[in-house]
């Protein structure tokens, strides 16, 4: 669907964040991927292309490793094994970009705009942002938490008030009523 | 005791007697007015079924209004303007009905492909037929070919499409049923029957109401019959149809019946007044036990309508057994008309007594089923044989007072004598007699092995009548005729521990704990991968017409986005984004996310003859489990498919696995009576065999066991009762005189043998009018009386005295 694209639309420095900075990166950096996106489709460039061109700007300020174990859960993540811990999170990585380079193809010319941010408790800040077609208008929410090392990292989006991380709890949790855990590593695996 | 209250009551005040029955007959009659028939559904549901409880639970979770079909086919084509505008013009009509809170039709159902948009464009207005947007060329390819309205709103010829009625939820029936079921529970026997009583006043002036609400339903098609075919149909129309059709049924037939009945007892008797006497008492007969039935609120229902048919049979068996009794004592010239009743009666008593407590006891296999119409009918005809019994011995008596002794002798025909022809057999061919019974017996184990149990009411109708058709285009064309849900149950998660943890991790899981249960995130792949493949087995199922389900818009969504399923965060999002309107319409039908739950919404094409509705069932609840393989998932079928499944099999049950348990009781009241094994046990096979050849008849013939034919084994044990008691009676007395078998039997044969014969002839000739019904329960039943009648005649004048000369039974 043409509105959820951009959900994971951010372009980040290469390095770490700080508090002040957060408002004014994440503006500079969602344009440069909006443009990436729009001379991409322009010149007809490919998905793997283009993703691999916005995952290199965003991937520093995504800390995957902290959104696999959210997305299981303390209760599993607990249980596994390091060597299963670092798998999910790999694979888990994985997934995550496959959805979003798959919907990339819908981009279609639509405006990204920072609204602005909110700290909704000391180590959390949410940044509002809007995605803007023809018709469709879309709140895309990006969260940030506060590290040990005092900089800042997303560890969910959220469009339209659906939490991705969220959704795939509650996919897992429903996958692993039904399969144990390796299982579950083989199925994404095939996936990815 | 029985002589003084004869001499010194009954016939020395026969006149003011008669006066008394008269004013008691008003009185009935007066009563017998108060009578209703009740051919609602529920009248056919079992009132301790937990599939029912269940049924009605399912029906309070998810949004599943009552409502009434109304097919559509217009002359021109069907989205032709003059088409179009007539059915706007018929839905608005409709629409003004109090009863109706509103009307889908083409016309206002969401068109998302004519032409497609995007689901976001959708979701901010959903085009109908009516908006100027919609291409219609594009409309009719979805209308035939959307999961959601082919051969379901639309049928595939495009030339019919339903129009559905909503009605006002009934709030105030379903509180009774609950309060029902609460004091039934706690066992408050005084306020239950309060309450039973105010619902018993309740539903009769529903019934009225749901009557005159389809009175005007009807009233508006019939204004619009010029430009278009229409019919109104649907499960719930169903039994009131059918009620329809008995009632006009019972006026045609039933004055034919009667009709046939006056001009063969004319044959017979060839004197008037042994033709006014029988029809007077079973009227007079028939009157009281409606009057008893309006005084005690026992409702006629689909199953005991048959009670009238019934009731008419004995009354005319004891009155005639009392007119040749009688014919045959009036030719003792000494005997004065007085003594001469007298006579007749008291002879007649035991016999026709013991007769009619045996029939009593053979439905009394009825108060043992779980359905509340089949007790209803037990104690029917309990009270109405007790009835006909009481009424003949009074009223035959005290008419009889009133004419001079008549001494016609009874008109044999010369030339051919059934009785006659019945003894010489019995004398020359006896052994052959029992070889037959024998194979009969045989033949009758593998016919009846065949024997199905299947209630089609679609089937109740010929193909020619109109009631037939109407049915016809909504099972065939519009997607099937009873409704069958499967419920679809996830297991919970368990509520997971969280124990203290130190590096902040505790913070991110209260954040999505907190979140966990919001509605949105429900649609995981695990439970849609399920609901598509149920869906997909479900659509499988060549006895299943349509299927509705989450399924169905998921598939829809799916044709939306390029042909993509739809994953589990775009679910989310759709989920959160539909307006509150079109939950209504796709959501809450089918997924109840408190309870965990999917509904599967199907409806079983009734008309489809190989359809075997228990055996559906039993696969479906076996197939399903395996085809989702996940243990974690509860499924259950309910609604009128499976109630009316359980019905029958209950009644199945009752009435055939039990006939073990009615023989028993028979052939304890026939020790009682006769006092010997030997003639009990004689007595008794002489009783199975009539019942063995009516259950292979309607094997070989492929006649099911349905909620009408399923009452025939009780009838045919009480007419072959009647028959087995009154000769057996006979024959002792014979006997007694001379010690001669073949005398005795010669004898029993030209008196009572008379007499069995004529109330045979009477019947099996005013039953055979039957036959012509348009209603097929009705000529089933005219058939298979007559089978019984002429059975238990056969059986009992051939049978029965060789096997009671052959073992010497009185010696």
């Amino acid at each position: 669907m043409k509105y959820l694209i951009v959900a994971l639309l951010i372009s980040i420095n290469v390095f770490a964040l700080s508090e002040n900075k957060i408002e004014s990166f994440m503006n500079t950096n969602i344009n440069k991927v909006v443009q990436i996106l729009k001379s991409g489709k322009e010149n007809n460039v490919s998905k793997e292309k283009l993703s691999k061109e916005i995952f290199k700007i965003f991937d520093p300020v995504f800390d995957y490793k902290l959104m696999a174990r959210l997305s299981l859960g303390s209760r599993v993540w607990r249980t596994l094994s390091q060597r299963q811990q670092k798998r999910f999170t790999t694979l888990f990585t994985n997934r995550l970009k496959k959805s979003y380079k798959n919907k990339l193809n819908m981009y279609n010319g639509q405006k990204i705009t920072v609204k602005g941010i909110k700290k909704v408790r000391s180590n959390r800040i949410h940044l509002l942002s809007e995605l803007k077609g023809k018709k469709e208008k879309y709140d895309i929410v990006y969260k940030f938490y506060e590290s040990n090392d005092k900089q800042w990292y997303i560890y969910d989006v959220s469009v339209l008030g659906v939490s991705i991380i969220q959704t795939y709890r509650s996919q897992f949790s429903d996958e692993l009523k039904k399969m144990s855990f390796d299982k579950l590593l083989k199925k994404l695996n095939k996936q990815s | 005791m029985l002589k003084s209250i004869y001499s010194n009551f009954i016939l020395k005040y026969a006149k003011t007697i008669l006066l008394t029955m008269l004013v008691l007959t008003a009185l009935f009659g007066y009563f017998a007015t108060k009578m209703s028939i009740d051919a609602s559904a529920d009248t056919l549901l079992l009132d301790n079924d937990k599939d029912l409880a269940f049924t009605r639970e399912i029906s309070k979770q998810y949004y599943m209004p009552n409502f009434l079909v109304v097919t559509y086919s217009p002359k021109e084509t069907l989205l032709s303007k003059k088409s179009l505008s007539t059915l706007k013009s018929i839905s608005s009509d409709f629409k003004k009905l109090p009863m109706v809170t509103s009307v889908i039709s083409i016309l206002n159902v969401p068109l998302l492909q004519s032409p497609p948009r995007p689901i976001k464009d959708l979701l901010e207005k959903i085009p109908t037929l009516q908006d100027k947007s919609v291409n219609r060329q594009l409309a009719k390819k979805e209308f035939l070919h959307s999961p959601i309205y082919k051969d379901n709103l639309v049928s595939n010829d495009f030339k019919t499409t339903a129009i559905l009625l909503y009605l006002k939820n009934d709030k105030k029936y379903s509180n009774f049923i609950q309060k029902r079921a609460e004091f039934r529970k706690n066992g408050d026997r005084q306020k239950l029957d309060k309450l039973e009583k105010r619902f018993k006043i309740y539903k009769d002036k529903k019934r009225e109401r749901d009557h005159n609400n389809l009175v005007k339903i009807r009233k508006i098609m019939a204004k619009y019959k010029n430009n278009a075919k229409m019919f109104l149909g649907g499960v719930n129309m169903i039994s009131d149809d059918m009620i329809g059709f008995i009632k006009s049924d019972l006026a045609t037939y039933g004055s034919i019946l009667l009709l046939m009945l006056i001009a063969t007892l004319l044959v017979i008797f060839r004197e008037l007044k042994f033709v006014i006497i029988p029809i007077l008492v079973s009227v007079v007969s028939v009157v009281f036990t409606m009057g008893f039935l309006g005084i005690f609120g026992w409702d006629v229902t689909v199953i005991s309508s048959n009670f009238v048919s019934l009731q008419l049979i004995i009354t005319l068996s004891i009155i005639l057994h009392l007119i040749v009794k009688y014919k045959e004592l009036a030719n003792d010239k000494t005997l004065n008309q007085k003594e001469l009743i007298l006579r007749t009666v008291l002879s007649k008593a035991k016999p026709s007594f013991f007769a009619i407590i045996t029939t009593i006891a053979g439905f009394a296999s009825l108060i043992i089923s779980d359905l509340k119409p089949v007790i209803n009918l037990g104690y029917m005809m309990s009270i109405g044989v007790a009835t006909s019994l009481i009424v003949s011995f009074v009223l035959f008596p005290a008419i009889m007072m009133l004419f001079q002794k008549s001494t016609k002798p009874l008109s044999h025909n010369k030339n051919f004598s059934l009785t006659e022809t019945c003894s010489n057999l019995v004398v020359k061919h006896g052994n052959l007699i029992i070889v037959i019974a024998i194979l009969t017996a045989l033949i009758s184990l593998i016919g009846a092995s065949k024997l199905r149990v299947e209630n089609s009411f679609i089937s109740y109708f010929k193909k020619s009548t109109e009631i037939y058709k109407g049915m016809e285009v909504i099972d065939k064309k519009l997607g099937g005729t009873t409704p069958l849900d499967l419920i679809v149950t996830f297991k919970k998660a368990k509520k997971p521990k969280i124990k203290a943890n130190n590096n902040g991790f505790d913070e991110f899981e209260d954040e999505f704990q907190a979140n966990k249960n919001k509605n949105q995130y429900w649609f995981t792949p695990n439970k849609m991968d399920a609901v598509r493949k149920i869906q997909k087995y479900l659509e499988s199922l060549k006895e299943v017409g349509n299927v509705e389900s989450f399924g169905t818009v998921l598939e829809v969504a799916k044709s939306l986005n390029n042909n993509k399923n739809l994953d589990t965060f775009e679910l989310a999002v759709l989920y959160k984004e539909l307006p509150k309107k079109y939950r209504n319409i796709i959501l809450n039908p089918y997924i109840n996310i408190k309870e965990n739950q999917l509904r599967f919404a199907m409806r079983i094409i009734d008309s489809n003859p190989n359809l075997r509705r228990n055996e559906l069932i039993h696969k479906i609840q076996r197939d399903i489990p395996k085809i989702v393989g996940d243990k974690n998932i509860k499924f259950r079928l309910s609604n009128l498919m499976v109630l009316y499944n359980n019905m029958l099999q209950s009644l199945f049950e009752s009435q055939i696995l039990t006939i073990g348990a009615v023989v028993f009781i028979l052939f304890l009241m026939f020790l009682l009576l006769f006092r010997s094994l030997k003639i009990s046990i004689i007595a008794i096979i002489t009783n199975i065999i009539p019942v063995g050849i009516i259950f292979a008849v309607m094997g070989f013939a492929d006649i099911p066991l349905d909620v009408m034919t399923i009452t025939i084994a009780s009838i045919s044990i009480g007419i072959g009762v009647d028959d087995t008691i009154h000769y057996i009676i006979r024959f002792k007395e014979e006997y007694a005189k001379d010690g001669d078998y073949i005398k005795a039997m010669i004898r029993s044969h030209n008196s009572i043998g008379y007499a069995m014969y004529y109330t045979s002839i009477a019947i099996i000739l005013g039953f055979s009018i039957l036959v012509f019904s348009n209603f097929i329960p009705t000529i089933y039943f005219g058939l298979l009386t007559i089978l019984v009648m002429l059975t238990s005649l056969i059986s009992a004048l051939l049978l029965l005295p060789k096997l009671l000369i052959k073992y010497r039974a009185f010696s």
